[in-house]
């Protein structure tokens, strides 16, 4: 091989490296990027999962299920003695 | 080439040279001189360590799915009064809506950041808002919401900077709040949203939810029956506890009056205090059930044997007078317990002697249930050593020995699980009291003996209220007078009625109680009967036990 053959070789293999290791690095940090991005949309999803979970709770609220059911439903408290196990076969 | 070139070309090669020299000069002083200088100052635009504090986790009830306590975000207002540009206008509005502030203002004039206040309600963060004030600033800051107010004295609450205060939120803070994890950043100078190196420094612990032994339904319906009737007597307090024999669970926990701890003005010492665990009783003739164990553990008396009860409202023994709440003659020693005899309860304790004080410590009276609560209390027993004539008397029937209620569902307990002991737990994931083959510490005879007694109780005795159709409900009453100023006050009481309900391999333990009610003159048995029969129903009903 001719010396000058070689160097331009040695030369360009030693250029396509740089570039792949600068390439490389670009490309983890893009990943990484998007990771953080998705990291802080979870984090606001967690948010908004809390903030359902609370109006989840204050629709749950037993005394409000209580009065809607007095209230709105017309319905009554039931007695021990009005209660009955259907059994299957009945 | 002439001279005058030859000067030129060396003073242009000076120039650069001296150019050269400037900055080979200032390279040295940046590079080595002040290296660490402007190493640090780098280092400060891009190196950030942060320490990050995991959310403080859920408190859930036993279905895991209900919240009993989970975070919600609130904002706190804050000033920087070293930059305060419209001094006048924000003065003038602190004065209408935060005066306290005004006056922490006056005295921190140089600070560079100070809090209006924080944790501000809806209201006073839509005031801000309006107000347009662009000198304050609103922060958001973590806090706790409750979903189920009366389990307040169970949850407890956590401080203004988000640690546990009281009850759980205090037992299971080190759980509930983790550790913080801090981090080295390498940042993204430009939008300073990313990062381009995380690096751990201080590996923390994220938080952990507890669950506890709460059934939520129960524990709201205890508390909408405790309520009515607390209301319908006139009671200054009251409380209701169900509890699973088998495992020591604590299905309901209720004490009446509670605090909203999402109402913080709402919060008083009295009403914060879980007294089912916090506070101790002399309960009086509830007491009966475990000097009448004693009784027949010791062998010193026998289920069908008569005992002269004197046939008087009030008798003497030893020269001790003591008084009962209706006279009869001679009884068997069951029907003692059951129509709640002080008399010849008295007389069989006599038998049983120094040792009943032995057989109340058996039953865990006198000792922390060790449920891991705050605050747990106790009780007393009068121990032989301080006797007097009257102690074994007292100690019959309910006296000079104090106990929390949760000390007398544990007793009651021993004796639904045969003989068996269980320690009660709030927290469900801590199993460390599920050992299922505990010593018994009584013989099956006394206990089978005892559940007879008790149930007789409820057939034909004092808690005939009780009865359900089709269970078996093994309760007694208890109507204690109320120490006042020193003395024993016989209109100030506290009402009781603890048992067992069975069915089948069901089985609850039931405490009902009432303290200090407007009405004088009535006993347990029209007061805390009824409520515990509506509780056992309640259950029965939640339980699906039909």
């Amino acid at each position: 091989m001719k010396r000058v053959t070689f160097i331009s070789l040695f030369i360009t293999t030693h250029i396509f490296f740089i570039f792949f290791m600068i390439h490389k690095h670009m490309q983890i940090i893009k990943l990484s990027f998007q990771k953080q991005k998705y990291e802080s949309e979870t984090k606001q999803l967690t948010k908004r999962k809390q903030e359902l979970s609370q109006q989840w709770c204050h629709l749950l609220k037993r005394s409000t299920i209580k009065k809607f059911a007095k209230d709105r439903l017309k319905m009554s408290k039931v007695k021990f003695s009005q209660i009955k196990r259907i059994q299957p076969d009945e | 080439m002439n001279k005058s070139y030859k000067i030129r070309t060396t003073l242009l090669f000076l120039l650069f040279c001296s150019l050269y020299l400037v900055i080979g000069v200032n390279l040295f002083l940046i590079q080595i001189m002040q290296n660490s200088f402007f190493k640090n100052l780098g280092k400060n635009q891009y190196n950030v360590t942060i320490t990050m504090q995991p959310e403080r986790a859920p408190i859930f009830d036993r279905s895991g799915k209900q919240f009993l306590a989970m975070n919600k975000d609130c904002f706190s207002a804050f000033i920087l009064p070293k930059q305060i540009t419209e001094k006048e206008t924000v003065i003038k509005f602190l004065k209408k809506y935060f005066p306290t502030a005004v006056k922490r203002l006056e005295h921190n004039k140089e600070k560079h950041f100070m809090f209006i206040k924080r944790k501000l309600t809806d209201k006073q963060v839509q005031i801000i808002k309006d107000s347009n004030i662009t000198d304050i600033h609103l922060l958001k800051e973590p806090n706790r919401f409750y979903p189920i107010e009366s389990t307040s004295t169970i949850v407890g609450i956590t401080d203004i900077d988000n640690k546990g205060l009281s009850g759980i939120e205090l037992t299971c803070n080190k759980l509930l709040s983790g550790r913080p994890t801090t981090f080295s950043l390498e940042n993204d100078a430009r939008s300073g949203c990313f990062y381009f190196k995380k690096e751990t420094k201080v590996e923390g612990k994220t938080s952990t939810p507890v669950v506890l032994t709460i059934d939520s339904d129960l524990q709201f319906l205890a508390t909408e029956e405790l309520a009515e009737w607390a209301v319908k007597w006139g009671a200054k307090e009251g409380a209701v506890l169900i509890m699973d024999p088998q495992n020591g669970d604590i299905m309901a926990m209720v004490n009446y009056p509670y605090f909203d701890p999402n109402k913080k003005q709402t919060f008083s010492p009295e009403k914060s205090k879980n007294k089912i665990v916090a506070e101790c009783y002399e309960l009086g003739s509830v007491i009966k059930v475990f000097a009448a164990l004693a009784a027949l553990e010791e062998g010193v008396a026998t289920l069908n044997e008569m005992i002269d009860c004197k046939s008087k409202k009030t008798a003497y023994i030893d020269g001790r007078k003591i008084n009962t709440v209706k006279a009869h003659g001679l009884l068997s020693f069951s029907e003692i317990v059951e129509k709640s005899n002080n008399i010849g309860i008295a007389i069989v304790a006599k038998r049983v002697g120094e040792k009943i004080y032995d057989h109340y410590k058996k039953l865990g009276f006198g000792e922390k249930t060790n449920i891991a609560f705050p605050g747990e209390q106790k009780g007393f027993i009068n121990p032989p050593s301080k006797w007097s004539k009257q102690s074994i008397i007292s100690l019959s029937y309910g006296y000079e020995i104090s106990a929390t209620l949760i000390q007398l569902a544990k007793a009651f307990c021993i004796i639904a699980r045969n003989g068996s002991p269980v320690q009660p737990r709030l927290v469900l994931s801590s199993n460390k009291n599920l050992e299922k083959n505990q010593k018994s510490l009584y013989s099956p005879s006394s206990i089978q003996a005892i559940k007879q007694i008790l149930e007789n109780t409820t057939l034909r005795g004092t808690t005939r209220r009780a009865k359900i159709k089709g269970y078996r409900v093994m309760c007694k009453t208890g109507t204690a007078n109320l120490l006042v100023n020193g003395k024993y006050s016989q209109d100030d009481n506290i009402f009781t009625c603890a048992g067992i309900i069975e069915k089948g391999d069901y089985q609850r333990v039931i405490i009902t109680f009432l303290k200090e009610i407007e009405k004088k003159g009535v006993y347990a048995q029209s007061v805390a009967v009824p409520l515990f029969e509506k509780i056992t129903e309640k259950t029965l009903i939640n339980d699906k036990i039909i």
